[in-house]
């Protein structure tokens, strides 16, 4: 049996998780239709009414997905935090990639596909509640939603990408922090990215000439009276589209690497 | 089957080993004793994977125990002082854990419950902390891992759990099998160990089998003064006064755990010096 990676102890795995954790899932599903439902009365119904917009359902989903899916990943290694849980968990006869990838499977899928059939469900009465009995009374309209395949297809790349970023992150803050995970794990983004934008503002005002632009994967050098002329540097489009791919995706995978080798390192 | 060689650990700057070697073979019970806070159930935690040592080494079945590889898990078995169950109840947990310990037997499992006398349909959260160890010893037992941790085992056991825990650890013991207990209730462990490791301070201040201990030490009641001057240890009682003293008749006797625990913190080179 493969010390690092069994694909028979990770299903074995997967049925632990649902037996023992079952309960807590069917409540925290149920817990998530009462979310939905109270935001599509208060957003959808209250808030949007008279005129009634599809693309304001899609703004909930969106908002709930990554709001949701990072809370939900918040706990995912919340049992490391307590001695007994830590130790029944790190001591079980799995390796912790299948450790990992359950938990993953539960937390990211399992959430993405469980809040996504909950949210059609409560749409589809939504909508039809409101086609049914508002629309046409004292003038309340339903406008349906404009699709361009395009723009859709790159806005759904796009939001995806970040739930799973997002919640890799949060996943892995609740490695590093155990209690109160989800506020420290924000706190400490917050602070990361505020580092990180200082010390490229402060980079870019000492390395780069006053006459330079920089925008991460092109640059222009102005020149000429009132600097209207400039010079053109761009890397190649086959790595540009390369690197806007590793922006996009990179995020979940770099983060659960990280995750990956802390539960390595964790001791209880 | 257990080899600690210079293990060195601390909480911080808090030293608890400094240097500690211990080689443990299979075939044996044995009891590790010490205060509170001498490091016991640090060892343990050491030897299941759940702390690293900041130098020397683990070696466990020839495996390093800090890796936390499934098959160094699944031979090695904890049964911790404090611990944790998932609320479901007992066919469910086995369901759920038995099919990671390849040498799990359902069969002994049940005999074990019985003997302890464990319901087996209550949902295991709303069992009391007794019950709760008493499935756990069981589990751990059914596994027949080779190397079995247990910390105080018998704490939160009452009197008659505490006796059948005896009864079912003495017929655990096989050729291939190292069990190591620790505890500070050395009386629950009488005529169950056959060595006897004391840490103190992170380190080992004694170690020997209790053959060899009956062999070198002799326990006995005595109101003879001279003797009493002569013991390398004694406590007065109603009953007179009980004393340690060196063997050197060959006599029989029987095992005080908790008079020789007390000795060896007390007078430890009146104790050592028996068995040069």
């Amino acid at each position: 049996m493969n010390s690092k990676f069994n694909f028979n102890r990770l299903m074995l795995l997967v049925s632990k998780q649902a037996r023992e954790m079952g309960k807590f899932y069917v409540l925290a599903a149920l817990a998530m239709l009462g979310m939905i439902i109270l935001s599509f009365i208060f957003f959808f119904i209250l808030l949007d009414g008279p005129h009634y917009r599809e693309q304001t359902i899609y703004n909930i989903y969106a908002t709930g997905l990554l709001v949701g899916g990072a809370l939900f990943g918040s706990i995912a290694f919340t049992q490391l935090a307590e001695k007994e849980k830590g130790m029944y968990w790190l001591s079980f006869p799995a390796s912790h990639a299948e450790k990992m990838a359950t938990t993953i499977l539960y937390t990211s899928i399992g959430f993405l596909l469980v809040y996504t059939a909950s949210f059609m469900l409560i749409k589809w009465i939504a909508v039809g509640f409101v086609k049914t009995y508002l629309v046409g009374n004292s003038g309340r309209t339903y406008q349906e939603a404009i699709w361009h395949p395009q723009q859709t297809s790159l806005v759904f790349q796009v939001m995806f990408a970040a739930y799973f970023g997002i919640q890799a992150l949060f996943v892995l803050g609740s490695v590093y922090f155990g209690k109160y995970s989800f506020i420290k794990t924000i706190i400490a983004s917050v602070v990361f990215a505020g580092v990180f934008i200082y010390v490229m503002y402060k980079s870019y005002s000492v390395f780069l000439p006053e006459e330079y632009s920089w925008s991460v994967i092109e640059m222009k050098r102005f020149f000429g009276p009132d600097n209207i002329k400039y010079e053109y540097y761009s890397v190649s489009k086959g790595l540009r589209e390369s690197l806007i791919f590793l922006v996009k995706w990179a995020w979940a995978p770099i983060f659960w690497f990280i995750t990956w080798t802390r539960l390595k390192e964790k001791q209880i | 089957m257990i080899q600690i060689q210079s293990l060195h650990f601390g909480y911080g700057r808090k030293k608890v080993f400094n240097g500690l070697s211990l080689s443990l073979q299979p075939g044996h019970i044995y009891g590790l004793l010490g205060k509170n806070g001498t490091g016991k159930s640090t060892l343990l935690r050491i030897m299941s994977g759940l702390l690293f040592p900041t130098n020397g080494k683990t070696e466990i079945l020839g495996f390093n125990p800090a890796r936390r590889n499934p098959d160094f898990l699944r031979q090695v078995f904890m049964v911790p002082e404090e611990f944790y169950f998932p609320n479901v109840r007992i066919p469910a947990f086995v369901k759920s854990n038995a099919p990671f310990y390849p040498k799990f037997s359902p069969k002994q499992f049940e005999a074990y419950l019985k003997e302890f006398h464990i319901p087996q349909d209550n949902l295991l959260q709303e069992m009391s902390y007794g019950q709760k160890k008493k499935v756990l010893i069981s589990f751990a037992l059914a596994c027949n891992t080779p190397v079995l941790l247990m910390d105080e085992p018998t704490n939160g056991l009452d009197i008659m759990s505490k006796s059948q825990f005896r009864k079912v650890m003495a017929g655990v013991v096989s050729a291939d099998k190292c069990v190591l207990i620790s505890t500070h209730q050395v009386k629950d462990l009488e005529n169950l160990i056959d060595r006897i490791t004391i840490i103190d301070e992170g380190e080992i201040l004694f170690d020997q089998k209790v053959d060899d201990i009956m062999n070198r030490l002799q326990f006995k009641i005595s109101f003879d003064s001279e003797e009493v001057k002569q013991a390398i240890y004694f406590e007065s009682s109603l009953k007179g006064n009980a004393v340690i003293l060196a063997n050197s008749d060959g006599e029989e006797g029987r095992l005080d755990l908790e008079m020789l625990y007390k000795a060896i913190v007390n007078n430890k080179e009146g104790v050592q010096s028996a068995f040069k």
